[in-house]
C-alpha cells in the first residue's frame, strides 16, 4: 500500500506542475475528396479531461492523432504549452495514448507491456519492472503482471492499456474511444475509474467518443464536433441547458421539434407565446426544440394528440406522442404517472413558461 | 463422432501408406542387397564419395543468405505496404507468384543468356568483375539471386497470413506512442508477433533450396541436388540411400527450425 500511496502522491505532483495546455489552431486536413478537418480551433486547459464528441467522420479521431503525431495537419499548428510540434516524431511528443481496439503487445506480459515504453527509454531492468508494478496496481491489476493478453478480459487489458500510457509520465493523455468495445458494465467501472485517475495524477487528457452519455458524465468539457468543425465547446450542464447550435441540441440528448411561428417578442408553439432564448433565426417558419423532460403530458379526452409508444426506463416512462398536425413529440413522466397513458391514449401536451431554443424548421 | 473418427483414421492410414510405402521401398532396397543379405554398405559409401560434405555444406549456405535475403527484402517490403499503400497489395500478390507460373527452365535460360551476354559487353567496366564474382565456384551469388525470385511466392504467402493475423497499424502505433522509433517499433513489436510466419516462410525456403536442381544443373554449380543426380549414375544402391539420407536431413533440419520455434512459443505464453 505504501508503494501506492507514494507513486499516486508523487505522479499527481510531478503532474500538477508539468500538466499542459494543448492548442489546436486552425487544423486542417483532407483525405482525398473527404474533408476530415476544416479549421479546427480548440484549446484543453490543462489538467482537464476534454472529450471530443461528434458523429463518426466528424473529425475528432483526426485531431488525437495530430496531436498524438500520428497524421499531420495539411495546415494549421497543434501546440503543446505554446510550443508548434508538428515538427516532433510521434514517439518524442510525449503523449500516452490508449487505443480504441486492444493494443497490448501480445508477446509481452502485462508488467512487460506497462514496461515497454521504459525499455525503449533505456530504464534499468531493475528499476522498470518496479515502476510497472506500481503502475499495474495503480490500475487494480497487481497480480496480473505476468499473464499475457490473450489471457485478459477486455477490460483488464484496457487497464493494462492505460497502465502503459502512463508509464513514461507523458504530458498528455489520450484515449481513442477506449471503451467503446466492451461490455456496457464494464464500461461503467472503467469510466469511473478512467476519471479517478485522471483527477489523481492530474494529467491533461483528451477522450474521444461518439457515446454522448460517456462525453457529459466524465468530461470536464465537452467539444462536440461536425465535419471537421468545433460546434461548441462547454461544460456538461452548459451544453445540454444551453445548447449554442440545433445540431449540438439534437446530438447531445434528446430533442423533439414543434412547428410554431416567430412573432413579435417570442414564438408561438402549441397555442401559446413563449419568448426564445439565444438568436432567432430570419424566417417565421421555425421548430422549437425541447427536451422530453420539460413536456408535460396530461389525459384530455378533447385533445387530438395521441399516444403511439411508450417505454418504461425505470424512474421514468418515455411517452412519443403524435400531435394532431402529425409532429412526433418526446415526453419524459414519472414512471407512475406514465403507467397511466397507454398508447391510443388521448392527451394535450404543453410546454413550461421558459425561454425556448428555436431552429429554422427542416423540410 | 466415433465414426468421424474412423473415417479420420482411414484418411490418415491411405495417406501415410501413400508416402511411407515408397520410402519403405527405398530403405529396404538400400539395405537389402541381393546376395549379401542386410548391410548398411550404400549408407557408408556415402560419407566416403567425393563431394557429399561440400556439396551439402553449399546447399546450407546457399539456403541460410537465400532466407536472410529474401526476408530482408520481403518484411520491411510487406510492412510498408500494409501501413502506406494497402491498395497495391493484389499488384504485389501477383508480381510475387510471377514464379509460379514461370517455368524454372524458362527462368534458368534467361538467367544463363544474361551471364553470357553480360562479361562481352561489360567486358571493359568493373561490372565485368561483378559477373565473375557471382558465379564464384566456391560460393554462387547468383543461385541466391535465383532462389531468392523462386522463393518469393511462398515468402509472400506466409509473410501474407502472419500480418493478416496482427492489427500491424495499431501495434505500431502503440509502440510509437510509447516512445519507440520506427525502426525499433518494427524490431520490437511487429516482428515478434510474426515469428511463427518468419517461421513458415524459413521452412519453405528452406525446402525449396535443399532441393532445388533445374536451375544449378544448368548453370553448372553442384549443390546436394545435382551431387546426388551425378553419383547416382552408376550404383544404385547409392543412390537411393543418397535420397532417403537427403530426405532425413531436410527433416532433421525442419525439425530444429520448428523446434526452435516451438520453445520459443511456448516461453512466451509463460
Amino acid at each position: 500500500m505504501t508503494v501506492l500511496d507514494k507513486t499516486a502522491a508523487g505522479t499527481a505532483e510531478d503532474a500538477a506542475t508539468q500538466a499542459a495546455t494543448v492548442e489546436f489552431r486552425g487544423l486542417r486536413r483532407e483525405f482525398g475528396p473527404t474533408v476530415a478537418l476544416d479549421g479546427l480551433d480548440l484549446t484543453v486547459r490543462p489538467g482537464e479531461l476534454l472529450a471530443l464528441l461528434g458523429p463518426s467522420g466528424c473529425g475528432k479521431t483526426t485531431a488525437l492523432r495530430m496531436l498524438a503525431g500520428f497524421e499531420h495537419p495539411d495546415s494549421g499548428a497543434v501546440l503543446v504549452d505554446g510550443e508548434d510540434v508538428s515538427d516532433i516524431p510521434a514517439h518524442r511528443r510525449d503523449a500516452g495514448m490508449v487505443f480504441q481496439s486492444y493494443s497490448l503487445f501480445p508477446h509481452l506480459s502485462a508488467l512487460d507491456n506497462v514496461a515497454f515504453g521504459l525499455r525503449m527509454r533505456k530504464v534499468r531492468t531493475a528499476e522498470r519492472r518496479a515502476r510497472a508494478a506500481e503502475l499495474l496496481e495503480l490500475v487494480g491489476l497487481a497480480e496480473k503482471g505476468e499473464r499475457y493478453p490473450h489471457q485478459l478480459s477486455g477490460g483488464q487489458q484496457q487497464r493494462i492499456a492505460l497502465a502503459r500510457a502512463l508509464a513514461l509520465r507523458p504530458r498528455v493523455l489520450l484515449l481513442d474511444e477506449p471503451l467503446s468495445a466492451l461490455d456496457a458494465k464494464v464500461r461503467l467501472t472503467l469510466r469511473e475509474e478512467i476519471r479517478r485517475l485522471q483527477r489523481e495524477l492530474g494529467i491533461t487528457t483528451l477522450f474521444v467518443t461518439h457515446d454522448q452519455e460517456e462525453a457529459l458524465s466524465m468530461a470536464d468539457r465537452v467539444a462536440v464536433m461536425r465535419s471537421g468543425r468545433l460546434e461548441q465547446c462547454a461544460a456538461p450542464a452548459e451544453l445540454y441547458g444551453r445548447p449554442a447550435t440545433a445540431f449540438v441540441a439534437e446530438f447531445v440528448g434528446t430533442m423533439s421539434r414543434i412547428p410554431g411561428r416567430i412573432v413579435e417578442g417570442g414564438v408561438e408553439v402549441l397555442g401559446r407565446r413563449l419568448p426564445v432564448d439565444g438568436d432567432v433565426p430570419p424566417v417565421t417558419d421555425v421548430d422549437v426544440l425541447v427536451r422530453p423532460e420539460a413536456v408535460a403530458v396530461r389525459a384530455d379526452e378533447a385533445s387530438d394528440a395521441r399516444v403511439v409508444a411508450t417505454a418504461f426506463l425505470g424512474a421514468t416512462t418515455r411517452l412519443t406522442v403524435r400531435l394532431a398536425d402529425g409532429t412526433e413529440v418526446k415526453a419524459d413522466l414519472p414512471a407512475h404517472e406514465g403507467a397511466a397513458l397507454g398508447a391510443g391514449a388521448a392527451v394535450s401536451v404543453s410546454l413550461p413558461e421558459r425561454p425556448v431554443l428555436v431552429a429554422e424548421r427542416r423540410h | 463422432m466415433a465414426r468421424l473418427n474412423l473415417w479420420r483414421w482411414g484418411v490418415l492410414g491411405l495417406a501415410g501408406l501413400y508416402f511411407l510405402v515408397p520410402l519403405a521401398a527405398s530403405v529396404v532396397f538400400t539395405v537389402d542387397v541381393p546376395g549379401q543379405g542386410l548391410t548398411f554398405d550404400a549408407y557408408t559409401q556415402i560419407f566416403s564419395t567425393e563431394g557429399f560434405a561440400s556439396s551439402l555444406l553449399l546447399s546450407l549456405e546457399l539456403a541460410l543468405a537465400t532466407i536472410a535475403l529474401v526476408l530482408l527484402l520481403m518484411v520491411p517490403a510487406m510492412v510498408a505496404l500494409r501501413l502506406g499503400a494497402p491498395r497495391l497489395r493484389p499488384v504485389v500478390e501477383v508480381v510475387c507468384s510471377l514464379p509460379l507460373v514461370v517455368p524454372p527452365i524458362a527462368f534458368v535460360a534467361g538467367i544463363g543468356t544474361v551471364l553470357k551476354w553480360g562479361p562481352e559487353h561489360l567486358s571493359r567496366t568493373p561490372l565485368f568483375q561483378t559477373f565473375v564474382a557471382i558465379q564464384n565456384p566456391d560460393f554462387p551469388f547468383v543461385l541466391v539471386l535465383a532462389y531468392v525470385v523462386m522463393a518469393l511466392p511462398f515468402v509472400h504467402r506466409a509473410l501474407d497470413a502472419g500480418l493478416r493475423a496482427i492489427d500491424v497499424r495499431t501495434l505500431v502505433e502503440a509502440a510509437r506512442s510509447c516512445g519507440a522509433s520506427w525502426p525499433q517499433a518494427l524490431a520490437q513489436a511487429v516482428l515478434p508477433n510474426l515469428r511463427g510466419a518468419l517461421l513458415n516462410a524459413s521452412f519453405l525456403t528452406l525446402a525449396l533450396v535443399l532441393g532445388e536442381f533445374t536451375v544449378a544443373q544448368l548453370l553448372g554449380f553442384q549443390p546436394f541436388a545435382v551431387w546426388i543426380v551425378n553419383v547416382s549414375g552408376s550404383q544404385a544402391q547409392l543412390s537411393v540411400a543418397v535420397s532417403v539420407l537427403s530426405l532425413l536431413v531436410t527433416w532433421v533440419l525442419l525439425l530444429v527450425l520448428a523446434g526452435f520455434g516451438g520453445r520459443t512459443r511456448t516461453t512466451s505464453r509463460g
